[in-house]
Parts: structure tokens; sequence; C-alpha cells
């Protein structure tokens, strides 16, 4: 019998490739004198020396899979030690983390063990003791088992902060080929029963105050980057989807790490990390910015520039909207320039309904302007290069950056972005 | 050359208060407001105690909540307990655009009296923010929650809030080691207090086991393929780790 400690070990190394760590978007007051609460913009609590953020208690409540996915870690043709927690012992783990402030709350997955059913059964006794024996309002982020049913899917959403599925594989072909035991229709079916779940607890709320809450951080994806062929049209496609179809509040991208010598993996040395930093920043745009995947990517163009943002290459594909004259665009406008984010945006039309707006004002309010100068006039002055030629600024812009120099940061997207936010957001 | 005039107030925000309501009614022009210590500190300046008084800071507080907005006066109480320098005379100049140009004040990012105040709230919230995530508390053999912290600014009284909705059940003690002040919480309310450093600390019985579960988890959660420090000390300043069970000694 393992101690607490070595599991501790196997089963948090284990779900350490779910990039998801967030925290933020619920709000779950303290009650009746109990433990925690969900603060809505989320804490990190450490960072480890990958520079990501630990926000909740990552672990998987077991190891041993009745499957055996190729791309992943606990496939059960690997060999590797197994270990299972006992119900206890994530109850008090979770709760003395919390007390000790390492932690928002717990973020609990597994593999599939005997059932999906059998493994949703076990979670629904974790999180429904925190709740109503342990009186813990702190996060709870869970991982729904595809193949579960529906039933135990609601009993489950009432305890939780968020439900995720990862549909991993961008593609059926992907599926097909690393994952053959799971079926795209499993993973789409518990998602549309969340969505369906949520948009029910909302309409019942407006009549009833007291309707329990359904999962109200909303739910979440994961695909990975760079197992299988699927460009970054595809997936940046699949995304929009999702957001749109499904009411996702997140897709998380995560850098295929080798975890395995599958000869139906590709062989790779470091996972593909500024790849996966292009389709955060692109993802940013959809949901932030008012771009449409389509206007991003095609067919002709499937795969994103690794030397620039997407911002920047799209912009110098549509050299015809530019320069803007940064005292008169409209806002929706001003989130187009590469090198203005949405706090810049805002704070502009704030500032120049009480004066002009200069070139030292864009820069403190974190206006990157190595690139957004070429794609703005101030006041009619223009202080990019001095022709207008998308091949000119291109390369004014990527000019000493080599991809090795490049630092990866997610935020690097447009600058100025609000630090509560930054802080607290873990991807 | 003239020598320039510097207000010396005892250090609490109603000095500091105190100090604005002199700068307005005396007519002064003073390039600097200073807690009493900082006496001596410059060659160039001639110094002028400010005396706290109940009626003149309560009208300045007062007129900061009337003529600006309930947000300024947060923000200067923020700038205040950033205990940086020049903060004292930056609140002056922010408080003098506040009260010509009233609610609207804080929309002004151009102006440099705006963007200096915006600029030290925006490090002490930064500070608040990490804290809360950084905070480590020990429990003690007598059930105590116990942190250590040695911020920047002081912020002490700007995190307790935040844990008494949090942990209401239990008793925690955060100390700020480096100004030698601490919250004490005792499950109904919370009071801040200046203590030494306490000279020795028994841990519950089961500390030790929880840090070195903390620690085992914290190593294992790093994807060693990924490694990025300097993304790591960018989010978490390498200032902060001594006090935290994962990275300190």
């Amino acid at each position: 019998m393992l101690d607490t400690l070595s599991k501790l070990k196997i089963l948090s190394d284990a779900a350490k490739y779910d990039v998801s760590c967030s925290s933020s978007g619920s709000t779950r007051a303290n009650k009746n004198g109990g433990l925690g609460n969900a603060s809505q913009a989320g804490i990190c609590h450490s960072w480890t020396d990958d520079g990501r953020c630990i926000s909740l208690l990552k672990i998987l409540m077991s190891n041993f899979c009745i499957y055996d996915c190729a791309y992943c870690v606990s496939r059960n043709s690997n060999d590797l030690p197994r270990a299972t927690f006992t119900p206890d012992e994530i109850i008090d783990i979770t709760i003395n983390f919390y007390k000790r402030n390492y932690i928002e709350g717990l973020f609990l997955s597994s593999a599939v063990v005997r059932s999906p059913n059998h493994t949703m059964e076990r979670f629904l006794e974790i999180v429904r003791r925190l709740r109503e024996e342990e009186n813990f309002n702190g996060y709870i982020h869970l991982k729904a088992i595809p193949g579960a049913d529906r039933e135990i899917l609601d009993r489950v959403a009432v305890h939780v902060d968020r439900l995720s599925i990862n549909i991993e594989l961008p593609t059926d072909e992907g599926l097909k080929l690393l994952a053959p035991q799971k079926k795209k229709k499993d993973i789409l079916l518990p998602m549309t029963q969340i969505n369906q779940g949520i948009t029910r607890y909302q309409e019942e709320r407006k009549i009833f105050r007291s309707t329990p809450k359904y999962v109200p951080a909303g739910q979440t994806t994961q695909l990975i980057v760079g197992a299988t062929r699927d460009s970054d049209y595809r997936i940046l496609n699949l995304s929009e989807n999702l957001y749109q179809g499904y009411g996702l509040k997140r897709v998380y991208y995560s850098a295929f790490v080798p975890v395995s010598t599958n000869p139906l993996l590709p062989q790779i040395k470091t996972p593909p990390l500024l790849r996966e930093n292009r389709l955060y920043q692109a993802d940013w745009l959809l949901r932030f910015y008012g771009f449409q995947a389509s206007e991003l990517l095609s067919e002709d163009k499937p795969d994103f520039d690794l030397l620039l943002d997407p911002k920047c290459d799209w912009a110098l594909r549509n050299m015809h909207l530019f320069p803007l004259e940064i005292n008169r665009a409209e806002y929706e406008l001003l989130l187009k320039v590469p090198g203005i984010g949405v706090k810049s945006a805002r704070r502009i039309i704030s500032s120049r309904r009480f004066a002009k707006v200069g070139y030292e004002d864009l820069k403190k309010m974190g206006v990157a302007l190595k690139r957004a100068k070429h794609f703005i006039t101030i006041d009619g002055k223009h202080y990019g290069i001095s022709s207008m030629d998308d091949v000119k600024i291109r390369s004014a812009i990527i000019g000493g950056s080599s991809l090795g120099g490049e630092q990866l940061s997610i935020f690097d997207i447009s600058g100025g972005v609000d630090i509560g936010v930054k802080t607290g957001l873990s991807v | 050359m003239e020598s320039r005039l510097a207000y010396l107030y005892d250090g609490s925000f109603e000095g500091l208060l105190t100090a604005i309501y002199h700068a307005y009614y005396d007519k002064d022009d003073p390039v600097a407001i200073l807690p009493f210590w900082e006496e001596g500190s410059n060659f160039l300046y001639t110094y002028k105690k400010v005396e706290t008084d109940k009626v003149k800071w309560e009208k300045v507080y007062h007129a900061i909540l009337n003529k600006i907005s309930h947000y300024s006066l947060k923000r200067i109480y923020n700038v205040y307990l950033s205990e940086m320098e020049d903060s004292g005379i930056i609140i002056l100049r922010y408080l003098r655009e506040g009260f010509r140009i009233g609610a609207d004040i804080d929309d002004y990012q151009t102006n440099p009296a705006v963007r200096d105040l915006e600029e030290i709230y925006h490090k002490v919230r930064l500070e608040v923010h990490r804290l809360l995530g950084l905070v480590r508390y020990k429990r003690l053999e007598n059930g105590i929650f116990y942190s250590q912290i040695e911020p920047d600014h002081n912020v002490v009284s700007l995190l307790a809030p935040h844990f008494v909705e949090r942990i209401p059940a239990e008793r925690w003690i955060i100390h700020d080691v480096r100004r030698g002040v601490a919250v004490f919480y005792d499950t109904r309310e919370w009071t801040i207090r200046s203590i030494e450093r306490p000279e020795t600390m028994v841990l519950c019985e089961d500390e030790e086991g929880y840090q070195d579960m903390w620690r085992e988890y914290y190593k294992s959660a790093n994807i060693e393929s990924r490694r990025n420090t300097r993304q790591q000390k960018g989010y978490m300043p390498v200032r902060y780790w001594k006090n935290l069970v994962e990275k300190g000694d």
C-alpha cells in the first residue's frame, strides 16, 4: 500500500499535461462560516520552473486506465507506477493545502477506472463531500468522463465551478489513428449536455433565485498541438465552432510533449511552444478582438507565420485599412492595430474625450509602438517607416528578432493587458 | 539658491491629510510631503512640521468623497501605503487636479499628475494581488495559522479582508517582518499591531507532512522540457521566494 506522499507524486505527475489551471470566472461566496470562496479574477499561488502558474491542486484520482490512447502517458500499455487516491485522501489534502493558502481549489481528473460511470460516481462522492460535509466553497474544476450517463453528469454539475472535456485531437482522422477506443460523438455529447444544463440553469434562475448553481464558471476543453498533422486553420476553426456552438469559456492548447515512443506519433525533441503561443494569440483575437478564423487563415494559408504575431500577420495582408488616425478611429478599428490591446484601446478612447493623444501618451498607455507606429498616424503624423509597403514593414518589425530570442508570453500580442488578468490567468 | 519647503507629518494617513489641508489653506507650495523620520534627508529642504488635527483631516477626507470620488480616496490610501518617498507630493498634486476637475479625474490619463499617481497605485495593487497568492500559512501547535511576508509596500491591511472572507473560522496571523507589524485575526475581527519576530514557533504535528507534500507537488507539476525560468521570475519575483515553502529554506 502506497502512502499519500507517493501517490501524490505519481498522480500529480500524470495530471500536469493538462494545461488549464485557471481559477477564474466564478464567484462563490463563503457560506455559513465555511472554508473558502472563489475569486472572479482567479489567483495564482506559485509558478513552476517552466513558467506556468499553479492555481489549483491538479491531480488524477487514479491512473489505472481501461483505454490505450497513444498520446497519453496513462495509457494502459505504458509501463509506469500506478496509484489511486481514496476520497478521504483527496479531501484531506485539498482542505489542508487550501488553509495554508497553497491553492485556490481542486482540479480533479482521472484515468477511466473500470467504466466512465464508475469513475464519475467516485468524483461525485468527492465533490459532494467537499461541499456538503467539509463546507468547502473554494474552486472545483472537474474533468467529465465521456460516455458517462447524463443523470450523473447533472448531479456532479451542481457541486463544481467548471467542467471540462478534453477533445485532445482536433480531427476525426487523428482520433482514429491515436485514440481508436474514443469516439467523436462520445466527446461531443456531454459537451452539448453541459451547455444545455448551463442554459437551463440561466433560464430557471430568472424565475427561482434559489436554483442550484450549475457549472458557474462554464466548460472548457483542450486541444493537443503537434501530435497530428492538423493545420492551425483546422484547429482555429474548431475553436471558433466550440465558442459559438457549445458556449465554451476557453479552449486550451497544449504543445505536444513526447511521452511515448509510439511509431504513430511524430518524433520531436522539444514541444512546439511557439506554435502553441501563436494559437493562443489567435484565440484571443477570436474572443476579444472581433476577428473570425477565416480572416486570419485559409486553405491557401493554413498556418501562422511563426515570426509574426497573428494580428501583425493579418494587418500586413490588409494594408488598405491602414494607416488609422489614432485620434479619430473607432474602438473596433483600434483593436485591429498591431500593438494595441483591449486595455490600451479603451484608454485611447477615454483619454481623447479630453485632449488629443500624442506619441508619448501612447507609450504610457502601454501601446507597443514598435509595431503600432507603422499602422497609425498620430494627429496626422506617421512615425513608421516611410512607405506603407507590407514587405518593408514586415522586415522592419521582424528586424533583429530571431525565433530563439522571442520571449514566450501570450500577452505579447498587444501589450497593455490588464495586470489583474495577467497575473490571474494561467496557461 | 532658494531653499525648498518640505512638510513633515507623523506618518499616519490622517497626518498626511492634515498636511494636504495646510498646503491649501497656508497657500504653501511644498516640494515634498514626508513622514517625520525623513527630516534632514535633503540638504536643500526647509522643513515645516504639521500637527495631525482631526478637524483638518476630516475636512479633507470629506472633500475628497464629496467633490471627487470614493474611488479616488481608495487610490490615494493605497498610494500612501506604498511608502515611496515621493508618494506624499504625488498625492497632493493629484488632489489639486482632482478638486479642479471633479469625479472624472481618473479618466484624464494623459494628465501627468494622474499618471504619476496611477503608476504607484498600480505597483501597490500588483503587490497585493501577488501576495494574495504567495502568503503561506504554517499551522502552529496552538492551532493558529501563521505567515511571514516581506513586502515592498505596507500592505498587510490590504490583505486582511481577503483572508477574513476566505478563512473565517480559523485564527491566523500575517506578519510583515520587515516593518514589524502584523494582522491578527481571532475568528471575529482583525487588528493590526506591531510585533517583534517571535523567538520560537512550535509547529503542529502534521505541519511538516503537508509542507513535504506541497514541495513534492510543486516539483512534479513542472514540465522540464518547457523550462522557462525567465517567465517564472517575471510573475514571481525572486525577492518573494524566501518566504515560500516550495522555494525557501
